[in-house]
């Protein structure tokens, strides 16, 4: 049992250490800056708009809100491309697998630590583009017109990026080149699954388990008319919000056993 | 006394069947400074990867410290660092940022890292430069911050695969002179390496590898022994005639006269032959001009083992 908890705390300080380190390797490469800029050049476009071309804002702030949301999908592509698809083949890439991986560590402790520091990343652009939704919805129309499910939204923001980083890092142990899993992640995000969900649905094939359906769920949550396809297109009243969770956690979870499983693959260096 | 590395019926095939090793039997005992050598391809690195966990062996075991390392990968290199390849760096980090971290992969507490990361960079003369990014740095100075990786734990085994490679003559120099200093602070050093002058300046013990198997492991000093064809270099102040040229053949313990490249004498017995041979041709009143013995090298067994390209000579072990 000793044994047991001291093998468990070694891993816990395997992460540790290494969630340190990619948090410095993040803030120092500007990624976490380049994800504040996405989240706030995004928020900002849809709001400065109106402003610019000097139309008015809508009368109702759902409609405000929900122009400013339909634009979260492109944040999520974009942050999923280039947060996540380059992080586990960069360090083969670079070479820097070299350097890390004879040290005395378990390999997946290292992705593991890789793909938590990006997510806490991710979440922050989260974080800050729901806060320019909500402070210029207040300023516009005052401190009761944000909607309450706007918390709801932004948990359900939250699990999705968990979900779509986890793909990103999928793809980045899949392919040895950084620059073709990011153009991978991108197009695939943008286009393929997309239009692969169109081209199954035209065959009559159930797609509304994919995750990128699940998308519409943060709209979706707050009532407002939904962007995108999937399953919450049609009618918003019929949202199974548990079974939905369900599926976005179930295929999260798959995700990461797979970029564990393809990214501690022991080939640093072989020929 | 258990060694510090044993690799038993090691074999590793690669994905299309190609046999990396085969039958890889292999001591390296406490102290010792051996040279992995052979040509490429020979299953040099593969050695590295598969001791340091990096890839996995299609069969047979390797032991650390008298430990077989499945299981206790991370538990064993604690004690070794190792230097593989030509490594990439972190450009936006600094040394003292990335030795931070590989120090604290060695479960060393702040306090203590601190202090050996400040020893460690003014060994390897990184002491200025300690807080500046690594972007900034020159090829010699990344592969000397990679030496100051593997030491900054002070670990018992170092391990190194080609560590000069890559690097201008002034750093390979720097780095040889590091290396060398290590080995002197009693640390047992397992590398790999093309040059063989290198090997041969640190390493007091070789392996000869030739496609994936050992076909050869002595003391250099017992090979030299061993192989030793004893050579003098001559030259003359004129070409010799064919009678002259009989004369140093009939000299007693001369193999031969060879005028190649840098003629030469080839002889039998030991070191005070070569006095002997002089004394002839002094005596002779052959036109010498200098004489040169010449101590066998590590290039010169190397490719006795394996044959000179240039003769293309099949292998003779």
């Amino acid at each position: 049992m000793t044994k047991f908890i001291d093998i468990v705390i070694q891993e816990f300080y395997e992460v540790k250490i290494n969630l340190k380190f990619e948090f410095l390797k993040i803030y120092r490469r500007n990624k976490m800056r380049n994800m504040m800029i996405i989240a706030i050049v995004i928020a900002e476009l849809f709001y400065l708009i109106p402003v610019l071309s000097d139309s008015d804002f809508p009368e109702e702030s759902l409609a405000f809100v929900s122009n400013l949301m339909g634009s979260i999908g492109l944040m999520f592509v974009l942050f999923a491309s280039f947060l996540g698809a380059d992080a586990i083949n960069r360090e083969h890439t670079k070479g820097t697998d070299l350097l890390i991986y004879p040290l005395p560590q378990r390999r997946s402790n290292v992705i593991i630590a890789k793909y938590l520091s990006h997510l806490v990343t991710g979440w922050l652009g989260i974080l800050l583009y729901y806060l320019l939704v909500i402070f210029h919805t207040r300023m516009i129309y005052g401190a009761d017109s944000v909607p309450r499910e706007m918390a709801t939204s932004f948990l359900v923001s939250m699990i999705y990026m968990t979900t779509i980083l986890a793909f990103a890092f999928l793809v980045s142990s899949l392919i040895n080149s950084t620059a073709t899993s990011v153009t991978i992640t991108f197009f695939a995000l943008l286009i393929l699954i997309p239009l692969l969900d169109v081209l199954l649905g035209v065959s009559n094939i159930d797609t509304g388990w994919m995750f990128t359906n699940y998308e519409s769920l943060i709209t979706g949550v707050l009532r407002l008319p939904s962007i995108g396809g999937g399953p919450f297109q049609t009618d918003l009243s019929e949202i199974d919000f548990a079974q939905s969770i369900f599926h976005l956690i179930s295929q999260t979870i798959v995700f990461i056993v797979l970029f564990l499983f393809f990214g501690s693959r022991k080939e640093v260096g072989s020929q | 006394m258990k060694p510090i590395i044993q690799t038993k019926g090691l074999y590793k095939t690669y994905k299309g069947r190609v046999e990396a090793l085969k039958n890889l039997d292999m001591v390296v005992n406490k102290g010792d400074s051996l040279g992995l050598l052979g040509p490429n391809g020979a299953g040099k690195t593969t050695t590295i990867q598969i001791i340091l966990n990096l890839i996995n062996q299609s069969k047979g075991e390797v032991e650390l410290f008298g430990e077989n390392i499945k299981g206790q990968e991370n538990r064993l290199l604690q004690k070794v660092g190792a230097l593989v390849g030509t490594p990439g760096y972190y450009d936006k980090l600094t040394p003292n940022d990335f030795l931070m971290y590989v120090c604290k992969t060695h479960l060393m507490n702040k306090a203590e890292s601190q202090i050996r990361i400040k020893e460690v960079l003014n060994d390897i003369g990184l002491s200025e430069v300690g807080t500046k990014k690594v972007g900034t740095f020159s090829t010699g100075m990344k592969r000397r911050l990679g030496l100051a990786q593997i030491l900054v734990h002070d670990p018992e085994l170092i391990i190194l695969d080609e560590p000069t490679n890559g690097l201008d003559p002034k750093g390979v120099r720097e780095v040889r002179d590091l290396i060398k200093n290590i080995n002197k602070m009693g640390k047992t050093i397992f590398m790999t390496s093309h040059n063989l002058t290198e090997v041969d300046e640190i390493s007091s013990r070789v392996i000869f590898l030739n496609h994936g198997e050992k076909v050869g492991d002595e003391k250099i000093s017992d090979l030299r022994k061993e192989l030793g064809f004893k050579k003098i270099q001559v030259k003359f102040l004129r070409d010799l005639n064919s009678g002259e040229k009989e004369i140093i053949q009939s000299i007693d313990k001369v193999k031969g006269y060879f005028e190649v490249d840098n003629p030469y004498i080839e002889y039998d017995g030991d070191i005070s032959a070569t006095h002997d041979i002089l004394k002839e041709i002094m005596k002779e009143k052959l036109p010498i001009f200098s004489y040169n013995p010449q101590t066998l090298t590590l290039e010169d067994i190397y490719f006795k083992i394996f044959g000179n390209p240039s003769d293309k000579k099949e292998l003779i072990l």
